[in-house]
């Protein structure tokens, strides 16, 4: 659970205007309601730890507020959703309204009977056959002995157990038991239905069943209901709704699907709550996106995803393919410099197999020479094997080098005299600096820069630093702070050459810097900036190891974004706002659970923002 | 007093789980032994004979008629107090589960487990009876006084049950005690020495054990055939309703925080 997630009311909560208009009649009220623990005394299960903390006067500390002063009604006929990432407060807010717990503070008004499904199976024995179990279960849950006669041959079928009902429980499967649960709660037509996370037990089709019948008792009998789902699409699909609790304080209530949608985004995420105004401002703003600006470029996996880009990239068949490690970000990413010097396509491989996707597009590229990047640790014989079956007339080099320092210079080597040769600048860097080189890509690809790595002590390997004492290179640009490499060690590393060091806030920070350095060096006046961005996530960069090829080849820029930090969020549509003018087309790396359409299109909203829209549509 | 129909409702509800629940135990108990419900009735039996042999040939607490019907009448009486107490104490926390999901009325796990022993009890006085049968001891009228006998000790083990379900949950170490009391109780309860073996002093202190009092009400009325004194069921009655009335204030007090420690 991050620490920092923003708890305070995106809405006046005080009068929700959605209710208004409505006359039905209240069957819930929850009025002011908070729940306080006691951290402290709860864990005390004997006398001698209660007389240790007495003494210690431990007993009234450690409070925890697990619902903070909720207030809000459910009419007659509603289904309402309760949103929440995990420890918000949801459960103990049903516990309570299904009078399992009382609350600490406010008071609780339900009018009518509860027929509460959380956690389906309470006081099931196992032991017990299935017959007899659905007596103890109706039993427990308040039924008469008549009811649960007349509606056993109806549980019975639901749950579709007729065979084994004089089976002990214990040999059934566990979907076999959800579901005589599930039989067993519903059987009942009661007047406010509880559904917690139930709809997530048993198999596909029994979850349908479930929801049919859920369905059903809303549609037909008018039931009250109230859901907690982790599932935004079901709230979304079944509530009218919603109800949005972040660690015990209501954030947001409405219509469910505003509050789905606005949850999709900022639910559980990181970010300042200044960012998160922006982003939420920015989502609710009617900014119209720019037609046919947005890209995505995905396949269903980093190698699917390496291949359409590749693809894209528009490389003439026949040429140099460098098939690097794709379980690494480093070794890929130094790739970069090497494939602008022979316009080569990077393609990551799995280290023991050649995925099927990136062997597909490699025969449509059917290339004349293959070179691979590390040794059979990292890309086994076995995939070097299968391309020299593939493609018989090939030739195959494999650049050795188990660490990265040690191939960061087999590869200098390697590129030395090939094709046009290695650039004057070079990157010198540290394992993990991943958003800084997907940052330089486009440089590093265009100027042919070799990236270099230097070891965990903060040094270079010998043969590192004899290249960089030579002549052939004249600057040097040290990506990240000096925790990883000193600027004495940079100083005495460095003779006739100099050194740059390029080391922002945090990856986002470095991201502008760098894109400036490469707008100086790689637009002229004419076109100060790119046309395209390629915005690719942080927190799993895997889609964009291949970028330097398709970003260097194209011109275009990259934007480094976390859609789970809504400070990078914010930072980024800033960013985007600036460059307004001459974006022409944001291409998004990776898939929907990479980036949303939600958060794409919350950028293309910001390549239309005007200087003080966000402030416009703020209510 | 009348009744609401609200609360007669809730009345046959709970007496439904109750029943529901001793249905389960039952089940439970004898589900895969091969006697079954025998058990009930071989057990108390077992029991005597080994107490019996003790008791006659090594150790001799003087001479007691009918030994053996007077071994059997204390040790089943006792043993409805002792096993119910001991089952429901662990009501509550095996209950979690449910009182965590469910909203019911706690009060139900403790006396499920009485009513369980108290079906227990009627089932191994069938072992009573086979005793009065060999040692060819006829009943008298004063035999129709037992479910009197056998109200008293349910409510009494009843508030004991409550109030030891309640003071468990928030104290684990009540489990751990509550067996070493039942075996101290057992032998200062005259269940196989007679009371007049004991001092003064213990026979005084004595009046003040419930358990006492029971044990002498049950062999008095299937034994010696006699209709206990007014005073003696005035004693036993009063024993009853305090010890169901301070459990019952002490489970009150506390149910409304089980949630958060079982």
């Amino acid at each position: 659970m991050p620490e920092n997630v923003n708890t305070t009311p995106l809405q006046n909560l005080e009068d929700p205007s959605f209710d208004e208009h409505s006359t039905a009649e209240n069957m819930i009220k929850v009025d002011h309601v908070s729940m306080i623990f006691n951290m402290a005394s709860e864990q005390l299960n004997s006398l001698k730890e209660y007389a240790i903390a007495l003494a210690r006067h431990e007993l009234r500390f450690k409070e925890f507020r697990a619902l903070n002063d909720v207030s809000f009604e459910v009419r007659k006929g509603d289904v309402f959703g309760i949103l929440g990432t995990n420890g918000s407060g949801k459960s103990t807010l049903l516990k309570i309204i299904a009078g399992v717990l009382d609350p600490s503070e406010g008071s609780i008004e339900i009018n009518g009977s509860i027929a509460p499904l959380i956690e389906l199976g309470a006081g099931f024995d196992l032991e017990l056959t299935a017959r007899e179990n659905i007596y103890l279960n109706g039993a427990l849950l308040g039924y008469s002995k008549k009811f649960i006669d007349e509606s056993f041959d109806e549980i019975v079928e639901f749950a579709e157990v007729k065979e084994f009902l004089d089976m002990p429980m214990k040999n059934y499967s566990s979907g076999m038991v959800a579901r005589i649960a599930f039989a067993i709660a519903t059987v009942i037509i009661p007047d406010i239905l509880i559904v917690d996370e139930v709809l997530s037990v048993g198999d596909f089709m029994f979850q349908q069943k479930c929801e049919r019948r859920i369905t059903k008792l809303i549609k037909e009998h008018e039931v009250t209901v109230l859901i907690v789902s982790h599932s935004n699409d079901q709230i979304e699909r079944l509530c009218n709704k919603a109800i949005w609790i972040e660690k015990g304080h209501t954030r947001m209530m409405g219509d469910a699907r505003d509050v789905c949608r606005i949850y999709r985004v900022l639910g559980g995420h990181i970010g300042s709550e200044k960012s998160e105004r922006q982003v939420f401002d920015m989502l609710n703003a009617k900014t119209p996106i720019p037609e046919g600006v947005l890209k995505t470029i995905a396949g269903e996996d980093r190698y699917g995803t390496a291949a359409n880009l590749m693809e894209k990239a528009g490389y003439e068949p026949g040429g140099v393919a460098l098939i690097v490690p794709g379980e690494h970000a480093s070794p890929c990413l130094m790739a970069t410099g090497l494939s602008g010097i022979l316009d080569a396509p990077i393609l990551p491989t799995k280290a023991e197999v050649l995925p099927d996707t990136i062997s597909q597009w490699l025969k449509r590229y059917a290339p004349s020479r293959i070179v691979i990047l590390g040794s059979t640790a990292l890309v086994s014989q076995k995939v070097e094997d299968s391309l020299a079956v593939l493609f018989k007339h090939s030739q195959i080099e494999r650049i050795e080098g188990e660490s990265w320092d040690e191939l960061s210079a087999n590869v200098y080597e390697f590129g030395k005299g090939q094709g046009s040769g290695w650039g004057k600048t070079a990157l010198l860097t540290y394992d993990g600096c991943s958003g800084d080189l997907v940052s330089f890509s486009p440089l590093s690809w265009t100027k042919r820069m070799p990236t270099f790595f230097i070891k965990e002590n903060g040094r270079a390997t010998e043969p590192v630093e004899k290249i960089i004492a030579s002549n052939n290179l004249n600057h040097i640009l040290a990506l990240g702070g000096d925790c990883h490499f000193s600027d004495e060690y940079l100083n005495d590393l460095v003779d006739k050459t100099t050194w740059k060091r390029i080391a922002g806030r945090d990856c986002y920070h470095a991201n502008r810097m760098i894109n400036e350095i490469v707008e100086e060096t790689f637009f002229d006046e004419s076109s100060p900036t790119a046309l395209e961005y390629i915005v690719c996530t942080t927190w799993d960069p895997a889609d964009a190891f291949s970028i330097g090829a398709y970003a260097g080849k194209k011109n275009s820029l990259t934007i480094l974004e976390d859609p789970q930090n809504l400070d990078s969020v914010a930072q980024a549509i800033e960013y985007i706002g600036l460059k307004q003018n001459d974006i022409r087309q944001l291409t998004f790396l990776g898939d929907h659970t990479r980036f949303s359409d939600l958060d794409k299109s919350l950028l293309g909203k910001a390549l239309s923002q005007t200087e003080d829209s966000p402030s416009n549509t703020d209510n | 007093m009348a009744l609401s129909e609200a609360k007669k409702n809730l009345l046959r509800r709970n007496w439904f789980t109750i029943t529901s629940l001793v249905s389960r135990d039952f089940k439970l108990k004898y589900r895969r032994s091969a006697l079954g419900v025998a058990w009930s009735v071989l057990n108390p039996l077992l029991m005597m004979c080994v107490l019996a042999a003790v008791f006659s040939m090594f150790l001799r607490f003087g001479d007691i008629p009918n030994f053996p019907l007077y071994l059997i009448l204390g040790n089943t009486i006792f043993a409805l107090m002792a096993d119910s107490t001991s089952a429901a104490m662990y009501s509550v926390i095996e209950s979690a589960p449910l009182i965590k999901k469910i909203r019911i009325d706690k009060i139900i796990f403790p006396l499920e487990k009485v009513l369980f022993q108290v079906v227990n009890f009627v089932i191994s006085l069938i072992a009573v009876i086979i005793v009065m049968l060999v040692f060819r001891i006829a009943p008298t009228p004063s035999i129709l006084l037992l479910p009197l006998l056998v109200i008293y000790v349910a409510v009494f083990s009843a508030g004991l049950s409550m109030a030891l379900s309640a003071l468990a949950v928030f104290f684990r170490d009540v489990l751990h005690l509550w067996s070493v009391v039942i075996t101290a109780w057992t032998y200062a309860t005259p269940l196989f020495y007679p009371i007049t073996i004991l001092p003064d002093l213990m026979q005084t202190a004595m009046m003040y054990n419930p358990m006492y009092h029971y044990v002498t009400y049950f062999r008095d009325i299937a034994l010696y055939g006699t209709v206990p004194s007014l005073s003696a069921n005035f004693i036993c009655l009063g024993m009853a309703l305090v010890s169901f009335a301070i459990g019952l204030a002490i489970f009150k007090k506390n149910e409304s925080r089980f949630i958060l420690y079982v």
